[in-house]
């Protein structure tokens, strides 16, 4: 068992129960560009065109040979692409009379090419850099994460015990990718079903981020230049274990919606990719902003970006508007939250805080603030890191730790900044900066 | 009220934004703006939800916590000039600021009449460091096109409490440009500058007017009007008189407690130990001052303190002095709370902290003790300590560094 101190788990309200709702119909479904990090896509199919789930939609030019499948079928409505042609989303009305595509795991030589014909290369994720895994290597451990620490998530064991034995069948595939490749399970629930043999299942306890993959792989078996895993959510195990189970993708998956503007905050089943107006019609308050993931990292839901990301096991729902205090800067601050005791409400610890999407200040340059180092339980010097990044000095961010991290590790530096920089967007940059250079 | 002042904003504001007719002055509307209301600024991707912390709240936290620190600093001015005045006999020097106090008039024993006469010398030396100040932050925010930083208000604040009390003000004005601008704004403002300002803009003035500020007159307001320093009477602060006789001349003139409480002569805002003290529990509880770089400077004074006790000089009688007299007087207290932890300019790692910290220390120790030429040392140490701060910390991201490649090797 891992235990980490550093961190914060944000008091916010609108927790979702574990009650599962499966009533939610969904019409329109999206494949969204920004799922997958330096993608350029060569598309497969046309708007106006069938598409059966399991078919290829399109290539990613800059890692050849890897595709991204239908997660439904239906009829391809848009293909969206904003500036610089950068591509946005691909929009398919689904269509239940369409059939799904058959995939059969005899009928290949070996787990990775039946992997990337069925699409399901895309459900994992190469750390360093956080892409679609590269065809020409293998990773020297796959992690895969059964834990979730975000804001308004739920401990993803409650539904994987729902669908336990397509769990272990999914672990079970993972595992025998190839004997040399270590694999790795992390968990928080003591009850977590540890039976598949050869996994190294580790328990990990601790504030946000203790479920992040990238603390595990900080603890567990910490990659650099020289050494890339590759992971995996919990989720995405269950839908391979489905796909070998029944040979067609997984269509549906679960999420959880929450959120101060949540009316009723749950676990939904619904499908990948679903249009977020849909999904939320009639279970939020009015004048909301919806979030396709967490609030410390993801998407707004907005015209044609307005769908579940790939990734996303959860969508928050936070009243639009910012806070509206004068002369705030003498103010007590009863409802306010802050991870440095600097308002009242440290004192009087309120159990939870209606929170909204004030920003909270102007942009200033970084003046290190303890709260930097104490939201980081990796051996990392955030203060430095994060000075390294906003001033694009790749060589030192390396030494730093660059590598081990993906935005979603650094969504708790850019909450407690009081200089309000958005460090999750500078670390993509560098990223994509050291991907040209080291790779 | 609020609806009202925010429909006047609103009506004002286009003038200010890009393509309006006061565009350029942007940054001074923004900052009345930002002290009128909170920023209406909303989140955008990937993260939705702040911290409500902003730079403004953090600077103002210092801002208050050095007022306990002003208004003793105000009465101690008061009660010092008062003594002298009864001791010498004269009452008015026709200085301006006497014109104005006896424009009102006081009693001798009376608490308001020394705050009285401790504002009519601290309040325009203040103004005036504020006004200068903020008159170069201004110029800066408009040619440079960034937002008016809050950092200011502390800057401003420390350096007049650094000062002695009957300071000319036109040497409060060149000391502030001289911290704001070379100390700060030259590197590119709060947050980029590598020496504490308010210190930088101290220690400027230490060193260009030594006449005026290393000398015994400075110490109580009025003496340099009057000129007149009675027998038995130096005007001199505990340091000048523990660098002349050790211990023996602090514990001749002085008591311990009068040391601690403050009712000694000294910068305006550095006598009271107590008050600083309630600034430290301020700045602590809120995480804002780094609790490692004040026990840091702490164990190093008392490290280097002890030593030169035992050491012992025959010569040099400043040798005797322990630790409990360094602490409560000079600028020790005043500098390990509100400069030391100057986060900007002092080590950023918290290994570094206490090394950084440890540093100010011994060298406060040592240019209090060795160093003939001053005899005050803890705005010295904490310059030269923010000098060594980023090669203190190049050390700690090397041994982390090193560490680093070593899991990575491991297995």
């Amino acid at each position: 068992m891992i235990k980490t101190k550093k961190g914060l788990n944000l008091p916010i309200s609108g927790n979702p129960s574990t009650e599962v709702d499966s009533s939610t119909a969904i019409n329109s479904i999206a494949v969204l560009g920004s799922n997958y990090v330096g993608l350029k896509p060569t598309m497969m199919v046309d708007e106006g065109d069938a598409v059966f789930s399991g078919q290829k939609l399109f290539e990613n030019k800059r890692n050849p040979g890897t595709f991204v499948t239908a997660p439904s079928s239906g009829i391809v409505k848009s293909i969206n692409r904003g500036d610089r042609r950068r591509f946005l989303s691909l929009i398919i009305e689904t269509d239940i009379t369409l059939d799904a595509i058959k995939f059969d795991i005899d009928h290949y030589s070996n787990s990775i090419d039946f992997l990337i014909d069925t699409g399901a290369l895309s459900y994992f994720r190469s750390r360093p850099y956080n892409r679609i895994p590269e065809l020409n290597t293998l990773p020297s451990a796959i992690f895969i994460n059964a834990c979730d620490t975000n804001p308004l998530s739920i401990d993803p064991h409650e539904l994987i015990k729902l669908d336990q034995d397509l769990f272990n069948k999914g672990l079970h595939f993972i595992k025998s990718i190839n004997s040399d490749i270590k694999t790795f399970c992390s968990y928080q629930n003591s009850n977590f079903d540890k039976s598949i043999k050869d996994v190294r299942y580790s328990q990990f306890i601790g504030p946000h981020p203790a479920g992040l993959v990238g603390t595990h792989i900080h603890f567990l078996h910490p990659v650099g230049q020289n050494r890339s895993v590759w992971t995996i959510s919990w989720q995405e195990v269950i839908s391979l274990g489905y796909l070998l189970e029944n040979k067609t993708l997984r269509s549906e998956k679960f999420i959880s919606i929450g959120g101060p503007n949540a009316n009723d905050p749950k676990i939904l089943k619904i499908k990948y990719g679903s249009n977020l107006l849909e999904l939320t019609a009639g279970k939020i308050l009015e004048n909301s902003r919806i979030i396709s993931g967490s609030v410390l990292n993801g998407h707004t839901g907005e015209g044609v970006m307005n769908y579940l990301g790939a990734f996303d096991n959860q969508v928050s729902v936070l009243p639009d508007e910012s806070n509206d205090i004068l002369f705030n800067w003498v103010m007590p601050g009863l409802k306010l939250h802050s991870k440095l005791p600097v308002f009242l409400s440290s004192w009087i610890k309120p159990k939870e805080f209606k929170f909204n999407v004030s920003m909270n200040g102007g942009n200033r340059a970084i003046v290190p603030v303890a709260s930097y180092q104490e939201i980081m339980p990796l051996n990392i010097l955030t203060t430095q890191l994060l000075k390294s990044l906003v001033t694009f000095d790749i060589e030192l961010g390396e030494k730093l730790g660059v590598l081990e991290l993906a935005p979603e590790d650094l969504a708790l530096a850019s909450y407690v900044c009081p200089s309000k920089y958005d460090y999750q967007s500078i670390l993509d940059t560098n990223l994509e900066k050291m991907y040209e250079e080291f790779k | 009220m609020k609806a009202w002042l925010r429909s006047v904003n609103e009506s004002i504001k286009p003038k200010f934004m890009p393509g309006g007719t006061q565009a350029k002055w942007f940054p001074i509307y923004d900052a009345i703006e930002n002290f009128i209301f909170s920023s209406t600024h909303k989140t955008t991707n990937p993260i939705h939800v702040r911290d409500s912390i902003d730079i403004q709240r953090i600077m103002v936290i210092v801002w208050l916590a050095a007022f306990p620190a002003m208004f003793f600093g105000m009465y101690n001015i008061g009660n010092q000039t008062l003594d002298y005045f009864s001791l010498v006999g004269i009452y008015n020097t026709n200085d301006w600021h006497h014109v104005l106090i006896n424009f009102v008039g006081y009693t001798n024993d009376s608490f308001l009449s020394k705050i009285w006469i401790g504002a009519v010398y601290f309040i325009p030396l203040y103004a005036v460091t504020f006004a200068v100040g903020l008159l170069w932050e201004i110029l800066f925010a408009v040619v440079r096109k960034h937002e008016i930083n809050e950092g200011l208000f502390v800057s401003s604040i420390l350096f007049a409490l650094s000062c002695p009390p009957d300071l000319p003000l036109w040497q409060a004005a060149m000391g502030i440009t001289f911290g704001i601008v070379i100390g700060k704004e030259v590197f590119g403002g709060t947050g980029k500058n590598f020496l504490n300002p308010a210190l930088t803009g101290r220690a400027f003035i230490y060193f260009a007017y030594p006449s005026q500020l290393s000398g015994d007159k400075v110490w109580i307001a009025g003496l340099s009007d009057t000129g007149i320093t009675p027998e038995g009477f130096s005007g001199a602060t505990p340091l000048g008189y523990a660098a002349e006789g050790g211990l023996q001349g602090l514990t001749d003139n002085f008591s311990w407690l009068d040391a601690l409480l403050g009712n000694i002569p000294g910068s305006v805002g550095e006598t009271s130990v107590i008050a600083i003290g309630i600034a430290a529990i301020v700045l602590l509880a809120t995480k804002v001052a780094s609790y490692r770089i004040i026990l840091g400077t702490f164990l190093g004074m008392i490290v280097m303190s002890s030593v030169l006790n035992i050491v012992g000089s025959d010569t040099n009688p400043m040798f005797q002095v322990p630790w409990q007299w360094h602490f409560v007087i000079g600028g020790f207290a005043f500098g390990l709370v509100f400069m030391a932890t100057e986060p900007v300019s002092g080590s950023g790692t918290n290994t570094g902290r206490w090394i950084y910290g440890a540093l100010i220390g011994v060298t406060v120790v040592l240019i209090r003790v060795i160093n003939p030429a001053f005899p005050e040392g803890m705005m010295l140490a904490i310059l030269f300590a923010n000098l060594f701060a980023p090669v203190i910390d190049h050390m700690v991201v090397s041994n982390n560094i090193v560490k680093r490649r070593r899991a990575l090797s491991y297995e």
